[in-house]
């Protein structure tokens, strides 16, 4: 499985290591923290701002019309470079990838324009609202164009009580209300494209089919698979116990770490441990050619097949938990051949 | 195109060469498939006396053979497809025929037309080179389509249809075709239809510089122009070979693998067209070959999936992207052979269907008590 991942790590260190060597990775981590810290005091001081009974500081910096302009910059610019960033990055990451499905693939075509759009409509709709915030709390209506020139500022303004409804407020209410539902939406998008960013990924990464892992210990595997081989060759039937002593070989491979795939003939599974020096190459040979035999014929099996296979089975057993494992327990077992077969027996009834 | 001897003038060789398939077939010893298999072997080691280093395709055009279908060998001049066609020829005593394409080339010029025979008076047959037991369509592409449908019904049916009367052809009938891969001008590429009609498409590819040079050296040692190769089989043989094939036995699980991977052809977002179900008989046809040929009655996953892309490469339509891309067929099907799952250890019948490896050996014993 790791190997499966591997050539993809690479390949994404590969394509941002341009990047890095490019500019100085000093500068770069400067800039990226302090674009965070734009981002945050922005976020704080706009939330503040767009308050218009006082802001969180108990001031009334909203009554500023050139703080509050402000303050919608820093948001605006803090919005546009973290979604603008991740907008980059989405687009990139997802460009080569193909999606499982057409919908998926849809999904990824549509993040991949919204993102940017995002990144650009949500300053730009936020310095419309933001003028017709400033306009909203003094005046009561359109009616009355410009209400505040003549009037000084008032610094005493006592704060609305909240049941008792201003209209000014009702209008700059309204428009909150408005731009929370746009940022909830907004947020929500990113979110998708997040989760379908990583889903994206993970599906690339998964190999095709990845067979259960192998129980934790490997001793206790390898036992395990040997004494299920015996007790299969103690049985009557032929045919299944070579099966079953094959399917034995295959789990002691998963437990000595040999991965399984199910697209796996098995052959293709027998060069794949013979790569592996552990491996017994004659018995592992003869093991599979045997499997072959009664997992895909209808030839009679009888006594010699099987005793080839407990053969096989027995010295491939031997020499992987001899050089899996260095404890001597599993070796008996493994090695032990009518030891073990009586002890499972026994137990087993 | 000269005439070509057949059916209504039995005192010619060739014609009895052509008789004895079909005709005798008691007189052919019924062949198990380890026996049939063996003598293949023995055509394939004659073969390669003569082409040398390309193990891999005589093999497959042998499958071919065994399989009872027609083979397409796509690839440059000069890589020794002519000699790999009429080395078979030799080594399976085949009556062989040769017909270049071009693009002047007639249907009538392939299949036969009838003439005035002044004697008699009467309009008469004259076969064309059709009529033989392998013929070799070199360069196919170069011809126009017309003239490549002409060999439709001949490969289909083993059979020609001119002036309204259909004629037999001798059996066993094979046809190896070459086509150039390179887009040339004045070439027509083959249609889909008359792709499906092979049975497997062969890759010959350059040799190793080793292998050529010791190509050269043994030119050299010979003293001639190519080596006499001797018949080692004969068509009656070739037929009871075929025959043995049928008694390949083939498990129902690796019946659903081929199922398997002949729909992953058809879902699979790069693959515009899939394989047709003709692919997925093909594939288990020359699978049974491959056993057969490696002395085993019994069907294995490893024949299939050896063969998923020469038989089903050249029935697939990628898409256009891809062809943009460069992609292969080839590359297509092995990235899906080697994502489909392969049967699994134990057959369905044990009870073990559910997992493979890790509760395998598990519910084994249980269900061979």
């Amino acid at each position: 499985m790791n190997d499966e991942a591997q050539p993809i790590g690479p390949r994404h260190d590969g394509r941002d290591a341009p990047d890095d060597s490019a500019g100085e990775p000093a500068r770069r981590s400067g800039g990226r923290i302090a674009g965070v810290l734009v981002t945050l005091a922005g976020l704080l001081l706009a939330a503040s701002a767009l308050r218009p009974d006082g802001g969180l500081l108990g001031a009334p910096l909203a009554k500023v019309p050139v703080q509050a302009l402000g303050f919608v910059l820093l948001l605006a610019l803090g919005w546009l470079i973290a979604v603008g960033r991740f907008a980059l990055r989405f687009r990139a990451e997802v460009r080569h990838l193909v999606g499982p499905t057409p919908w998926a693939e849809r999904l990824r075509e549509a993040a991949a324009v919204l993102l940017p759009g995002a990144a650009v409509a949500v300053p730009v709709l936020m310095f419309l609202f933001h003028n017709r915030a400033d306009t909203g709390p003094d005046g009561p209506h359109r009616a009355r164009p410009l209400p505040d020139l003549d009037l000084p500022p008032l610094p005493t303004v006592s704060p609305p009580e909240p049941g008792e409804p201003v209209p000014g407020s009702s209008l700059s209410g309204v428009i909150q209300v408005l731009f929370g539902a746009l940022l909830a939406v907004l947020v929500i998008a990113v979110v998708v494209g997040v989760v379908l960013l990583l889903r994206l990924r993970i599906v690339r990464r998964r190999p095709p089919t990845p067979l259960p892992a192998a129980p934790a210990r490997t001793e206790d595997a390898l036992a395990a698979a040997v004494v299920t081989g015996r007790r299969a060759l103690s049985g009557a039937d032929a045919r299944a116990a070579v099966i079953a002593c094959y399917a034995a070989m295959e789990t002691s491979l998963a437990a000595s770490g040999l991965s399984l795939r199910a697209p796996d003939s098995p052959t293709e599974l027998l060069e794949r441990a013979m790569a592996d020096d552990r491996v017994d190459p004659v018995h592992a040979r003869a093991l599979t050619a045997l499997f072959r035999e009664a997992r895909y014929s209808t030839h009679p099996m009888d006594e010699s097949h099987v005793s080839r296979a407990r053969t096989a089975l027995d010295a491939l057993a031997g020499r992987l938990a001899e050089q899996t494992a260095p404890p001597p327990e599993p070796v008996t077992v493994a090695v032990g051949a009518s030891g073990a077969v009586d002890r499972a027996d026994g137990g087993h009834r | 195109m000269t005439a070509v001897p057949q059916a209504p003038a039995p005192d010619t060789e060739q014609a009895r060469v052509a008789e004895a398939g079909p005709g005798r077939p008691a007189e052919a010893a019924v062949l198990t498939p380890q026996e049939a298999g063996r003598r293949a072997r023995a055509v394939v080691e004659e073969i390669e006396r003569a082409v040398v280093g390309k193990s891999e395709a005589v093999r497959l055009v042998m499958l071919g053979v065994l399989a009872g279908g027609h083979t397409l060998i796509e690839d440059l001049p000069g890589l020794g497809k002519t000699l790999l066609a009429r080395s078979f020829a030799t080594a399976l005593g085949l009556d062989f025929r040769r017909i270049q394409f071009t693009p002047d080339l007639l249907p009538s010029d392939v299949t036969g037309a009838p003439f005035y025979d002044r004697r008699s008076g009467e309009m008469v047959f004259r076969p064309g080179p059709l009529f033989t037991q392998l013929l070799l369509a070199d360069e196919i592409n170069r011809t126009p389509p017309k003239t490549q449908a002409a060999l439709l019904e001949a490969m289909a049916e083993g059979q020609v249809s001119v002036d309204g009367a259909t004629r037999r052809l001798p059996q066993p009938f094979l046809v190896i075709a070459t086509a150039n891969p390179i887009e040339y001008e004045g070439t027509y590429s083959l249609p889909e239809a008359q792709l499906d009609r092979f049975l497997l498409r062969v890759r010959m590819g350059y040799l190793s510089t080793g292998l050529e040079a010791s190509m050269l050296r043994a030119r050299l040692d010979r003293a001639t122009p190519e080596p006499d190769l001797e018949t080692v089989s004969s068509p009656a043989e070739l037929l009871a070979m075929r025959a043995a094939l049928e008694r390949v036995e083939v498990d129902d699980d690796l019946v659903e693998y081929v199922i398997a991977l002949v729909h992953a052809t058809r879902n699979d977002a790069q693959i515009q067209v899939g394989a047709s179900p003709r692919g997925g008989l093909a594939l288990v046809q020359l699978a049974r070959a491959r056993a057969m040929l490696e002395g085993r009655d019994y069907l294995t996953p490893e024949d299939v999936k050896a063969l998923a892309a020469p038989a089903l490469a050249h029935r697939i339509t990628l898409t256009p992207e891809l062809w943009v891309r460069q992609v292969e067929a080839d590359e297509v099907l092995a990235r899906l052979v080697a994502t489909v799952p392969a049967p699994r250890t134990l057959p369905r019948a044990a009870g073990g269907s559910e997992s493979r490896p890790e509760s395998g050996p598990v519910d084994a014993p249980g269900a061979a008590r």
